[in-house]
């Protein structure tokens, strides 16, 4: 039991410092014209912690990169569009994979898109404008490319990488 | 179980297509382009039936054509509602319009304030502070203006580039320049909307002024809507 718990917490602290890495190296990437647009690996990590840590364990994740990363990079005030992309995310993903029978990369699909609406849709209703509908739009069909790359990453680790790593039981 | 993966996908893809067709239709045409994209105007009739501000819609009827009547019903969510227009504000919009001759301007909407349309017509940069330490450079040209700098960790609002008359309905945000930790946002509009705005300020500040009296005479505790500043 003892061993068990402290291979979570390993893995765990693994996945935030791994998540906050990755953050970093994809906010050096330059996309392109529009603006806000980020690769979102960290989805992929979040994604494996569902699957191998548990849905609580998970969304204690993301709340610590959120809160890590907005402190770190992106800045206190940015935090909270952070937060509300990263909750309807989470939201989205669990949802998919505690009905079961979705493959990983459609739950990244579907966990990029939302990230992305929670995002815009902050602004939009925090700006009560809506003329940012096209380009939510636009970062949503963003999403779906980067949710699929981020969901194959996700499949790839869990088929890849050793049981031995992954904790025995959920708790 | 692949066909549910299929079903999610499409799904996502379906819901992003509407709102992509539905943010195009919120498009500004300039001096009444006419739109060819049959199901845009189909969606703007839409939204024409939606808002639903009699007064208002009766009012603005006789001036102005189908597609700039979709944008103004949509213009006045970010707006306080107010009932019918006064004619003392429609008359100061329409001064203020002579005195600053432009074919755009640039319309600055804060938190808690919406600026008079600024003309862009000569170069120039402008810095707006706010109490709470935020910094905002926007540098204006004719018929175009970016946010220089900007005091916010976030830097997006830099780099979202240059709003031109041009460039207006192709950029991705529109004729927008959002500085989203400032909430501060900056918007190109034409002089029909640019009106509107003003009409919508000075109306505004009439009643605000009207409330200021009635209070002083002892007579009523109620709050109109919200402040506006005339810059």
């Amino acid at each position: 039991m003892q061993r068990k718990n402290t291979r979570r917490l390993a893995l765990s602290a693994l996945f935030v410092a791994l998540m906050l890495v990755l953050g970093y190296i994809e906010s050096l990437i330059p996309i392109g014209t529009i603006p806000g647009i980020k690769l979102g690996l960290s989805n992929s990590v979040l994604l494996l912690a569902i699957y191998w840590l548990g849905v609580p364990s998970a969304f204690c994740l993301m709340f610590a990169k959120v809160i890590l990363s907005g402190f770190l990079f992106s800045g206190v005030n940015a935090m909270m569009y952070a937060l509300a992309g990263g909750l309807l995310s989470m939201a989205v993903m669990t949802i998919l994979n505690k009905s079961g029978g979705f493959s990983p990369i459609v739950e990244g699909i579907a966990g990029a898109v939302a990230h992305n609406v929670g995002q815009v849709g902050l602004a939009i209703i925090i700006l009560k404008t809506d003329k940012l509908v096209y380009y939510m739009a636009v970062l949503m069909f963003v999403g779906m490319a980067t949710g699929f790359a981020t969901g194959t990453a996700a499949k790839l680790l869990m088929e890849r990488l050793p049981e031995s790593m992954r904790p025995q039981s959920r708790q | 179980m692949k066909k549910k993966n299929i079903i999610v996908v499409v799904v996502i893809a379906a819901i992003a297509a509407l709102l992509l067709i539905w943010g195009l239709a919120q498009r500004r045409p300039i001096a009444k382009v006419a739109e060819t994209d049959a199901e845009t105007a189909e969606i703007m009739t839409e939204e024409i039936k939606e808002t639903a501000e009699p007064e208002e819609a009766a009012a603005q009827d006789e001036e102005q054509s189908g597609a700039e009547k979709a944008e103004n019903e949509k213009e006045q969510p970010s707006i306080e509602e107010t009932g019918s227009r006064s004619g003392t504000a429609v008359k100061k919009a329409e001064e203020y319009l002579e005195a600053n001759p432009a074919e755009s301007y640039l319309l600055i909407t804060t938190q808690s304030n919406i600026y008079t349309p600024i003309p862009l017509n000569e170069e120039g940069s402008f810095r707006i502070t706010r109490a709470d330490g935020s910094e905002n450079v926007i540098h204006i040209g004719k018929n175009s203006f970016y946010m220089e700098s900007s005091n916010c960790d976030n830097q997006n609002c830099v780099g979202q580039g240059e709003v031109t008359l041009e460039t207006m309905n192709t950029r991705i945000l529109y004729n927008m320049v959002l500085c989203l930790p400032h909430e501060l946002t900056l918007e190109m509009i034409v002089p029909d909307e640019a009106k509107e705005v003003l009409t919508e300020i000075y109306q505004m500040q009439e009643e605000y002024e009207a409330f200021l009296a009635a209070q002083e005479a002892g007579e009523t505790e109620e709050l109109p809507g919200d402040e506006q500043d005339a810059a």
